[in-house]
């Protein structure tokens, strides 16, 4: 248990002043774009009602009050990248293991005990990146909601409520259930990956694609085949269709862990 | 502590950033329902039945079933309670009946708690399964399909109204989408009468009421060569049909026959108008009847719901500060049978009407 949180710190350790960066960029980018849509909408009533000779409340009512839905919706686009940076950071996670100048995967492999801490080191490492992100996001949005309506003059406010945009609230359902969901997905898509790597670890080259390909094309026929085999079927309730998806992402889940285990004990070589 | 200080860290910000939202969760208001009456008794049968869907669209999503005698259910969703529910489907029924009505040939009719399904898997037989609300047992019956229902192409079977013994079912050949016919199906002698309506298998005939064997229709006739067609109104007993004039616009409302028998009611709402009609079947004499509704437009929608069932008036409109007035009213006699306010204590602006559900 030390030994796998020693690891786990070390995983952490040696990102976090990417990890770091990466958080502060994007709540710097989320404040900022914040900040000038309210510069720039004060701005758009100000040269409406010198350009159209209108009262302020009337180039109000032509330009529309800014609520901070609007204000904030390129932050979904901003969690997109996120999202597509922690993807990279799970690929990183391992190659920088093997491409680094010192070579530090034949230190981790020659640790004595069972290989599996290495992978579950880094899958942890991935895991409360994962969790912060998620929270963090939500720190940030209620910051910018502060600074918002510490910014905006009240005539210009459309609401003094927080509103989210239609994408945050797929991600912030206010619901703990939901955020349980969205960390397992998040996390299976993870463990995925890490599957796809270390079978092109272990095989290297043509062999290591073939097997890649082999099994993304495995998993789109689980879910295509399971798709028609329960229409053509048209036995089950939309129940039972819904626990038998749910078994099928949870087995696959388990299997994707054993699959990545069982290369590295066994295929993964120094 | 020190060797861990990173995991320590991210553990500690995941902690304390999801304890923020947690909190910001159990802060968020939630509406809070009470209902006050105005007339008439919350637990008289015709009420007794109403719920009042709510749904809070505001940051949290929360469901109110609110009940007349000041009962409120609420229901918060999740993405895991989302796949396990499908209002489409009875969730208390027994697992056959449930996967019997998802068929996508049958069609069901819900009456004093019991709900029939009825369909046809082909154009030889005819599946009935009706299912009573709080029991496990199902009753399943398989008719022959009549001759001359066999004749059409592939059937959509309706189930229409159950009175007494029988089962009132319309057929129409869902290809052509004409040639409807009106079927009796008697559940103690499991048998099946076709009742003639003397309708050109053509045209397309929508029912309005069944009362003592006499079944009040209309029929939308083509013009011969043209896309025109022409609504008649029609009352049968099955062996002679009669043509009934006088009442124009049948069918822009709801229309539905009283629960006596003796008038047509022709409901019409559009946005602060709330009129209905009453047509006299044996005198031909038309009645117009209107009420002042309250209506407050918003954001979210009209906030508005009107309904004609079981020969009353049913409606719901949003009015100021998060009151919801509910009338029940008798188109018949003019008279409000029940009239409450549900109100919202926290006056919360996205928490709007989404309809009434009658029992």
């Amino acid at each position: 248990m030390k030994q796998y949180l020693m690891l786990t710190n070390e995983e952490l350790k040696r990102s976090w002043k990417m990890i770091i960066s990466i958080i502060l960029a994007m709540a710097g980018i989320e404040i900022l774009t914040v900040v000038g849509r309210v510069i720039y909408h004060e701005r758009q009533v100000q040269e409406y009602m010198s350009y159209a000779k209108v009262s302020e409340s009337d180039a109000i009512r032509t330009i529309e009050k800014l609520s901070f839905e609007q204000a904030s919706s390129y932050f979904s686009y901003i969690i997109l990248i996120g999202v597509a940076l922690v993807l990279l950071y799970a690929v990183q996670i391992w190659y920088r293991d093997w491409l680094g100048e010192s070579k530090y995967i034949y230190r981790l492999l020659l640790l004595p005990g069972n290989r599996a801490k290495i992978f579950f080191a880094k899958f942890t490492s991935l895991a409360l990146v994962i969790i912060s992100f998620i929270g963090l996001q939500w720190v940030v949005i209620q910051l910018s909601f502060v600074i918002f309506n510490w910014m905006i003059k009240d005539d210009y406010r459309a609401t003094s409520t927080l509103g989210l945009s239609r994408t945050l609230k797929q991600l912030y359902t206010m619901n703990l259930v939901d955020v349980l969901v969205i960390v397992t997905l998040a996390l299976f898509t993870v463990s995925f990956l890490f599957m796809l790597i270390l079978l092109e670890r272990s095989y290297r080259k043509t062999k290591g694609l073939l097997f890649i390909v082999l099994e993304v094309i495995a998993i789109v026929v689980i879910m295509m085949g399971g798709m028609y085999i329960i229409e053509t079927l048209d036995i089950f309730l939309s129940q039972e269709i819904s626990a038998i998806m749910i078994a099928i992402f949870v087995l696959y889940f388990i299997y994707t862990i054993w699959k990545s285990l069982r290369l590295l004990k066994w295929k993964i070589s120094v | 502590m020190r060797k861990f200080k990173f995991v320590v860290i991210l553990a500690v910000v995941s902690v304390l950033t999801l304890g923020i939202y947690t909190v910001f969760i159990q802060s968020i208001e939630e509406s809070d329902f009470t209902v006050e009456t105005i007339k008439g008794n919350p637990k008289q049968p015709e009420v007794r039945s109403i719920q009042a869907e709510l749904y809070d669209n505001g940051l949290k999503d929360v469901d109110y079933n609110v009940e007349l005698d000041g009962h409120v259910q609420k229901k918060t969703n999740n993405f895991i309670s989302d796949l396990f529910e499908n209002p489409s489907e009875e969730k208390r029924a027994p697992a056959d009946f449930r996967r019997f009505i998802r068929s996508d040939y049958v069609t069901m009719l819900k009456q004093d708690g019991i709900s029939y399904a009825m369909g046809a898997p082909d154009n030889t037989k005819w599946e009935l399964q009706y299912w009573e609300e709080g029991k496990q047992r199902v009753v399943k019956k398989i008719f022959p399909a009549p001759a001359e229902a066999r004749k059409l192409g592939e059937t959509q079977i309706t189930p229409y109204k159950k009175i007494g013994d029988s089962l009132y079912v319309t057929i129409y050949d869902l290809q052509t989408e004409v040639g409807t016919q009106l079927y009796k199906i008697d559940l103690k002698g499991d048998s099946i009468q076709k009742i003639n309506l003397s309708v050109s298998s053509q045209d397309e005939i929508s029912l309005l009421g069944i009362h003592n064997e006499v079944i009040v229709y209309y029929v939308m006739e083509n013009i011969n060569g043209t896309d025109v067609s022409k609504e008649k109104l029609y009352m049968s007993n099955g062996k002679t049909t009669k043509r009934l004039k006088g009442l124009k616009s049948f069918s822009n409302g709801q229309t539905e026959l009283s629960a006596d028998g003796s008038k047509l009611i022709v409901l019409e709402r559009e946005m602060n108008d709330f009129n209905w009609t009453l047509y006299d079947i044996k005198t031909k004499q038309v009645e117009k009847h209107s009420m002042d509704i309250p209506l407050v437009t918003d954001e979210f929608g009209l906030g508005e719901y009107t309904t004609l069932k079981d020969g009353l008036i049913y409606t719901a409109n949003r009015l100021n500060d998060g009151i919801y007035n509910v009338r029940v009213i008798d188109p018949l006699s003019d008279r409000i049978l029940y009239e409450g306010n549900i109100k919202d204590k926290l006056k919360r602006e996205e928490t709007s009407l989404n309809g009434l559900v009658l029992k």
